[in-house]
């Protein structure tokens, strides 16, 4: 069986999960140049859309996709007998997305060919397309709810908040029943697990079309304790919906980040009107509250997500003048190590080191989307964590301002609601 | 009038107070334009974004959501609920950079047509200017 991967733009961090499989027992998959038995499983890396085998079992495509590769993606599908998407990009456009906010045409894959598989998440699970090729009808998914120790009530909210200490949190209680938004309601219980790591689901892996809108009527509906602003119709003589700043519209500074961080490309609205940088990194962080930062490059950044992430945590930080820990700092310091060893088994496609190299950044920040770390600490305390309480996460303080990072590769300016107005970076190795 | 007839303007209008102040305006024979498209639901309360967005990708310029006065929702207090996801969807399209103004919703009362029919005339006062903004979805 001929497997074909594509990997279309931006971020690798999907493609990389597929090194997971080179080598492995179960399906005896060889790596790229053996072609001698006719039984076995081949993954083929196809870098050069122009120089495409004559024909492929399953094509597997990680990324996402703009109106350059239409051509490319009909190419792929003739030779093809089966198509797969490969992660939120592929299937739903994902966080890059976002930028469709600013305009920019992001096509989720089966808006343009059919697709016989779509496997969600960010990042997608490598053991999920383990079971697809295994067998095709094996892979059972269940709720994420389900299997959260957390308990939702659904009780009418008194506020939304955007920050919360979780100390103060019960562990059984649910973020949503505090006003702490977390969708997931909408969401299959995946690999990375984020409510593990103190951060709420942001729904990569929804089990129901229109994800995001039904994640907004819900919480819509859970706003039922607060105020909304009603004017009198001058017309009709009755009340009617103002149009005014009210609690409602003021809860969430970002419904589009917040709702639909991965599905904004595939929801049933026509490509948003806001300007455009003409960086897509840039049109993606633009609009974003700065607590939300750390999850967004965490889970987009590539293969260069950590020292994107720490470059951001670290410009705020200076800003803000928040003291770090000692072994917060050697903490990042071995997390960055970890992310050189991780570049390199992607480079050389080294499944060993790459096992190796992410079972060391999920035991020191949890998960593969860097979930554990927030400005000024960690959120949750790990096995490999020595004295937890001098660095554990709080809530921080939101500050106008332009910050930047030590390492000048990162500058952003924050109003004063905390939400991005203005991002510069260099570019990042995604 | 020529320009207001061409649009398409979806008000899901509940079975009580917002379905019963169009009959009461159809039975004094008040008029409206004809863009409106009244679609009934037994409570406002069951509209929500999924619906709305339907309505706009099936080719809705304006939707509005018609219920019965605060207080006085036959079941229990579906126009409420309705109110907040409605502020809540605005919000997004804002975000996105088009006109809040052609997401609306209302109240009516069974017993005056003109409420009804005066919502109709606000709605479509708020998409005229959505359009001149150029913030309406369809292109």
């Amino acid at each position: 069986m001929k497997i074909g991967i594509f990997q279309l733009n931006g971020c690798t961090k999907c493609r990389n999960e597929i090194i997971n499989l080179i080598g492995n027992p179960e399906l005896i998959v060889r790596n790229v140049k053996d072609y001698e038995e006719e039984t076995d499983v081949k993954l083929i890396w196809c870098t050069d859309e122009y120089n495409l085998p004559s024909s492929i079992d399953i094509a597997i495509f990680s990324g996402y996709a703009t109106s350059e590769n239409l051509h490319c993606l009909q190419e792929i599908r003739k030779i093809a007998n089966q198509v797969f998407t490969f992660g939120s990009c592929a299937t739903d456009g994902g966080i890059f997305g976002l930028a469709y906010q600013k305009g920019i045409e992001i096509f989720p894959i089966s808006k343009i060919i059919s697709v016989d598989q779509e496997i969600r998440g960010c990042l997608a699970s490598g053991d999920h397309l383990l079971a697809l090729l295994k067998d095709y009808n094996q892979f059972q998914s269940e709720k994420l709810c389900e299997k959260c120790p957390r308990e939702s009530t659904c009780s009418f909210l008194e506020e939304i908040v955007h920050q919360i200490d979780l100390q103060e949190l019960d562990e059984k209680q649910c973020f949503n029943d505090v006003g702490y938004t977390c969708s997931g309601y909408i969401a299959n219980n995946c690999q990375e697990r984020c409510i593990d790591f103190g951060t709420p689901c942001r729904g990569c892996n929804p089990f129901i079309d229109d994800s995001s809108i039904r994640m907004l009527g819900m919480m819509g509906t859970l706003m039922g304790q607060m105020d909304v602003a009603t004017e009198a119709s001058s017309k009709g003589a009755t009340d009617k919906l103002a149009d005014e700043e009210d609690e409602i519209s003021s809860a969430y500074s970002d419904v589009v980040g917040t709702f639909f961080r991965f599905t904004l490309a595939n929801s049933p609205i026509p490509p948003g009107k806001i300007p455009s940088s003409g960086n897509i990194i840039a049109d993606i962080m633009v609009g974003r509250p700065i607590e939300e930062l750390p999850l967004i490059t965490g889970m987009m950044g590539g293969k260069s997500f950590i020292s994107m992430t720490i470059d951001i945590l670290d410009a705020y930080e200076k800003g803000i003048k928040l003291e770090l820990d000692n072994e917060l700092k050697t903490i990042r310091e071995q997390l960055l190590e970890l992310e050189k060893k991780y570049k390199l088994a992607c480079e050389n496609m080294d499944p060993n080191l790459y096992a190796e190299s992410t079972e060391n950044i999920r035991k020191l920040a949890g998960n593969m989307n860097l979930s554990n770390l927030y400005f000024g600490g960690m959120k949750i305390k790990l096995d490999s964590f020595k004295n937890f309480d001098n660095f554990r996460a709080h809530p921080i303080p939101i500050q106008e301002g332009t910050y930047t990072s030590s390492s000048k590769n990162v500058t952003f300016t924050l109003d004063s609601r905390g939400i991005i107005t203005n991002w510069e970076s260099k570019n990042y190795e995604l | 009038m020529e320009t207001k007839t061409k649009k398409n303007v979806v008000c899901f209008m509940c079975a009580e107070c917002g379905q019963g102040a169009a009959n009461t305006a159809g039975v004094a024979r008040m008029q409206y334009d004809t863009s409106i498209k009244i679609i009934r639901v037994k409570c406002a309360g069951q509209v929500g974004p999924i619906q709305i967005m339907d309505a706009y990708k099936n080719g809705a310029d304006s939707v509005a959501v018609i219920g019965c006065c605060f207080g006085a929702c036959h079941f229990f207090n579906g126009n409420l609920v309705s109110l907040r996801r409605v502020k809540l969807l605005k919000k997004f399209i804002k975000e996105m950079g088009y006109s809040e103004l052609i997401l609306n919703q209302y109240t009516a009362r069974a017993a005056e047509g003109e409420t009804a029919v005066g919502d109709f005339e606000d709605i479509l006062e708020k998409l005229k200017q959505a359009i001149e903004n150029k913030g309406v979805l369809k292109q």
